[in-house]
């Protein structure tokens, strides 16, 4: 069962507790001993427990090239695609469910290596996540009937281009 | 938190007032007003009074703005961290990873600062301090 750790600014208790609740995956709260770590910090322990990370922090990846090493477990980022609605919690549970039900294999993907975007707007964005580069993804939209899969084969293309690159991927 | 003294004392709008001629009381308008006309009837002219009068009452609310840009100020400075290392630098509740903006939004739907430092693990006080000095620093007018 995958494993998901909320970031401190999506870390809300009713989340949690209806995310564990549907029982596909592991939903881990912020640590208290993470709390006002810079990125620096807060991105290498994360990635160390090889845990997911679940963020609305739109700059995470462009402010942290360096603590994007690999092999790393995967970084999801919820955000709005404009200025408005400022993103809360409450939208941000609603932008997941709505992916969570359009791709319904989700529990069973492999995200290891890989950085999704999903806004508001339905629109969906893939990378490879290797060294903070992230303008080589690839755009999908969630009300594609195909969703599914083709998010699940592009990952697979994904992994088996980075086996190259790095030699400790899972297969 | 210790009131500014230095905003009484040293400041223009202290000076002026600690030395004014005509002293008037803070909380007497009507005395404010009998000297005024006193002043007016005694010492100058009807214009040049209004002039002079105009003036203390402006520097008077000067030094009340000052005073609310300085403890709104101090008040954020207890309540928010900007750290380039942290959120790219964008203003943190202290002590965390939480936004400004976002405690603002999820304040906006929800029913109160205790609602949303139970649900996010944040401190209270924080919050509180956070909007006070918020208000302050928002509280004057355009001019």
């Amino acid at each position: 069962m995958t494993t998901f750790q909320l970031d401190q600014c999506l870390d809300d208790k009713d989340l949690a507790r209806a995310c564990n609740a549907e029982g596909k995956c592991t939903v881990k709260r912020y640590p208290e001993r993470l709390r006002g770590q810079s990125d620096k910090v807060m991105l290498p322990a994360v990635f160390s427990q090889d845990t997911t990370l679940v963020t609305i922090d739109r700059t995470i990846i462009e402010d942290n090239e360096s603590s994007i090493v690999a092999p790393n477990p995967c970084i999801i980022v919820i955000r709005t695609k404009k200025p408005r609605p400022f993103m809360t919690a409450s939208l941000a549970r609603r932008i997941m469910d709505r992916f969570k039900t359009n791709v319904p294999s989700w529990p069973d993907i492999d995200w290891s290596m890989v950085y999704i975007e999903i806004n508001n707007e339905d629109e969906i964005l893939v990378s490879p996540l290797i060294n903070g580069d992230i303008t080589g993804g690839r755009p999908f939209d969630i009300s594609n009937e195909r969703l599914d899969a083709e998010l699940s084969a592009y990952i697979r293309e994904i992994r088996q281009s980075l086996k190259g690159i790095v030699s400790e991927l899972p297969t | 938190m210790n009131k500014p003294e230095y905003l009484h004392n040293d400041s223009l709008a202290g000076a002026v007032l600690a030395h004014s001629d005509e002293e008037i009381p803070d909380d007497d308008l009507d005395g404010e007003a009998e000297l005024s006309n006193l002043v007016a009837a005694r010492v100058v002219g009807p214009w040049q009074m209004v002039i002079k009068s105009a003036g203390v009452r402006s520097v008077r609310l000067e030094q009340w703005f000052s005073e609310c840009a300085v403890w709104g100020h101090e008040a954020l400075q207890s309540a928010v961290d900007i750290d380039p290392d942290r959120r790219g630098g964008t203003p943190v509740l202290k002590g965390t990873r939480f936004t400004v903006g976002q405690t603002l939004a999820q304040l906006a739907e929800s029913a109160g600062v205790p609602e949303v430092a139970n649900r996010f693990d944040l401190d209270e006080d924080t919050i509180r301090e956070l909007l006070f000095g918020l208000a302050l620093l928002v509280e004057r007018p355009c001019r």
